[in-house]
């Protein structure tokens, strides 16, 4: 482990990967801040721009975009009481009450310096278990991944959205799109109407249709808003003693973010509304939650960022992204090369020490960031819902055909958007649509090598025991709203947007 | 809607709040979503059929095994029977006239031809190049989303293009028609 940090340290000595860093930061808070633009979407934006870049760069300016965006959506939250993230939402139920009663200062303060210590001690986190994942999927053969992707994709679909039933359409559709080009074992081209389809559907194009161009046409619905003007703001710094009282609170929440980070499907959302339930739960004076209280604040941000870190511990572990942020980090990586899994310490060290090292530098730039410009930030909400549409449409355009220096990716993206668009306005989110993209060639190839391998045995996923737990688990997943004992996660899905 | 772009209200809180945002009224599509269920529903089951059809011509390499055009075919049959469970559900509703989901489409009109800019704008590239298109394209978009002032259209297109230029042409070295 030593080493692997000592190469990463290595990276960052250089000019480009610092500089990708910061980049990452400050595009992070732009995105996070913009209501209506999520991690995901600024994420899918800046790829076009990573295509000439290092691999380590890339992936540091993708990491630290993640992570600012899932901050500084608590931005907005607080002072105008509109998430520019969907897991900020609960931010706003006390840190919205909080600027009201003219507490702006400590409730950006404790939200940045929250933040700051769950996506720290989460980082630690990250390291601790990774290693240990490492270790147990190394001994994984096909039919444990074939089970893991099926875990992976059940609890996505089941996460995904109000209706299970939706999630699962979105699923087995994205699964089916994988299905086009050529076949992972024979070779043979299947489902090919286009030369452009050959190596399959360009993930880069489908991943910015569903989730950035569909966007942009949900943004044409309201780009007549006017934002109304802010009034004066009170003194935004606050003091740095005040996190004592919250570190019992931190600490809970920041392993609850990560626990539920680490649950493909999970999300920031699910993480910041189970921390917050836990602390009003637990807290001396549960009735002042949702009208201003401290606890509350520090609990969701807490937990929101905490998460991030949690959900890069199976995409590097075990190649398996749990969410859509994640999945696009897979397509980053997979432009350059780089698979991550089990293998990605020992093949490119660098990308994940350097992963674990942007989190930790980039932290205290984040921080000052926060607190400094904040008043721009929020600014930022200003800006005409039209202009943002209409350059972050361009830039998406443009970035797809980057991708190969090809229209017909332009033509991919432009209908995945549509496609995309129609699905949200029928509570079909694009999320597991993206992950079945990312997962569904694993899963097939697997599936089929395993039967290989054990000449057509079916048996060879019950007799692996990681197989067998996986696919019980699975199917638990399945059969768990049939019960009614999903009633409580679709009540928390029912009070908050999905993340 | 996305959720996330909407300002939360408190209890006992006006909705309109400071830096919170407004909406004029203006023509909006609405339906029940189990038409649109039926309609996508529709779409997508034709998809699946294509597959599971298509997928009979595939070359089988696998002998008795799983073959290239095996898994496909689950998947589509899946898909059908999740569309055809949400179909039902929506015929059901329909049929009974019970509680139902409303979809709503905001300023329908500007969507539709912003799909339509969508489609077109492949074509446009492909006719005249990149930087004729994006101009063209991204003035039209910009009037589109309400920007109606020449100078600022004219402003925001000049600079996106000098954006292109520096950063994906002369930094990225990305080739553009």
């Amino acid at each position: 482990m030593l080493n692997g940090f000592l190469v990463g340290l290595q990276s960052f000595t250089s000019f480009a990967v610092l500089a990708g860093l910061f980049g990452g930061v400050i595009v992070g808070y732009l995105v996070g801040a913009l209501p209506g633009l999520s991690a995901g979407v600024g994420m899918a934006l800046l790829i076009p721009f990573t295509f000439g870049l290092d691999p380590v760069v890339s992936i540091v300016m993708l990491v630290t975009l993640y992570m600012a965006s899932e901050y500084s959506g608590a931005i907005p939250a607080i002072l105008v009481n509109t998430p520019g993230e969907p897991s900020s939402a609960v931010t706003a139920l006390d840190g919205y009450p909080m600027r009201m009663r003219g507490e702006a200062g400590q409730a950006l303060t404790l939200s940045i310096l929250g933040s700051a210590v769950g996506s720290v001690l989460s980082t630690i986190l990250l390291v601790l278990t990774v290693n240990w994942m490492t270790g147990v999927a190394l001994a994984f053969g096909p039919a444990e991944y074939f089970a893991l992707a099926v875990l992976g994709l059940s609890l996505v679909s089941t996460l995904s959205g109000h209706s299970v039933i939706r999630g699962l359409v979105a699923l087995l559709f994205g699964l089916l799109l994988t299905t086009i080009g050529t076949d992972p074992v024979d070779g043979i081209p299947r489902f090919v109407f286009n030369e452009g389809l050959l190596g399959g559907i360009p993930f880069i194009s489908a991943l910015i249709g569903l989730f950035a161009l569909s966007e942009v046409l949900e943004m044409l619905e309201t780009t007549d808003e006017k934002p109304m003007p802010l009034k004066a703001m009170s003194g935004v710094l606050g003091q740095f003693s005040l996190l004592k009282p919250h570190v019992g609170n931190m600490v809970r929440s920041t392993f609850i973010g990560y626990i539920l980070g680490v649950i493909p499907g999970a999300g920031a959302t699910i993480a910041s509304l189970t921390a917050y339930a836990v602390q009003r739960r637990v807290s001396k004076t549960p009735e002042t939650f949702g009208k201003g209280n401290p606890e509350g604040l520090v609990a969701a941000e807490t937990a929101n960022n905490a998460c991030m870190p949690g959900a890069l511990a199976p995409m590097l572990a075990l190649g398996i992204p749990g969410k859509a942020s994640t999945a696009v980090l897979v397509g980053a990586l997979a432009i350059h090369g780089v698979q991550p899994g089990p293998l990605i310490f020992a093949q490119h060290p660098e990308i994940p020490y350097s992963v674990y090292i942007a989190l930790l530098v980039g932290m205290p730039f984040m921080v000052a960031l926060g607190l400094f410009g904040s008043r721009l930030w929020v600014k930022l909400t200003l800006i005409p819902r039209g202009v943002v549409a209409a350059i972050v449409c361009a830039t998406c355009l443009l970035g797809t055909f980057s991708e190969a220096n090809d229209i017909f990716s332009i033509w991919v993206a432009a209908v995945f958007g549509i496609v995309g668009y129609v699905l949200r306005k029928l509570d079909i989110e694009p999320a597991p649509i993206v992950l079945a993209l990312v997962l569904g060639y694993m899963m097939e190839s697997n599936f089929r090598r395993a039967l290989v391998g054990s000449g057509d045995d079916y048996a060879v996923f019950a007799t692996s025991p990681i197989a067998a737990v996986c696919l019980v688990l699975a199917l638990i997943v399945f059969v768990l709203p049939l019960t009614g004992a999903m009633l409580f996660k679709r009540r928390l899905a029912d009070t908050l947007p999905t993340a | 809607m996305n959720a996330a772009s909407q300002p939360l209200t408190l209890p006992g809180e006006p909705d309109a709040e400071e830096g919170a945002s407004t909406l004029a009224p203006a023509p909006t599509l609405i339906f029940r979503r189990d038409w649109g269920d039926l309609l996508v529903g529709a779409a997508i089951l034709a998809v699946a059929a294509w597959f599971f059809v298509s997928a009979g011509s595939l070359e089988d390499y696998s002998g008795e095994g799983i073959g290239a055009a095996d898994f496909p075919r689950g998947i589509a049959a899946l898909l059908a029977l999740g569309i055809a469970v949400i179909g039902v559900g929506a015929l059901r509703r329909l049929a009974a006239g019970t509680a139902h989901h409303l979809v709503e489409i905001r300023r329908y009109g500007h969507v539709a031809i912003g799909m339509l800019l969508l489609l077109v704008f492949p074509w446009l590239m492909t006719a005249f190049g990149y930087y004729v298109a994006m101009g063209v394209w991204l003035a039209a978009f910009l009037v589109l989303c309400g920007i109606r002032h020449p100078l600022h259209v004219a402003a925001y297109v000049a600079g996106f293009l000098l954006f292109t230029k520096l950063v994906f042409e002369m930094i990225l070295g990305t080739p553009l028609p």
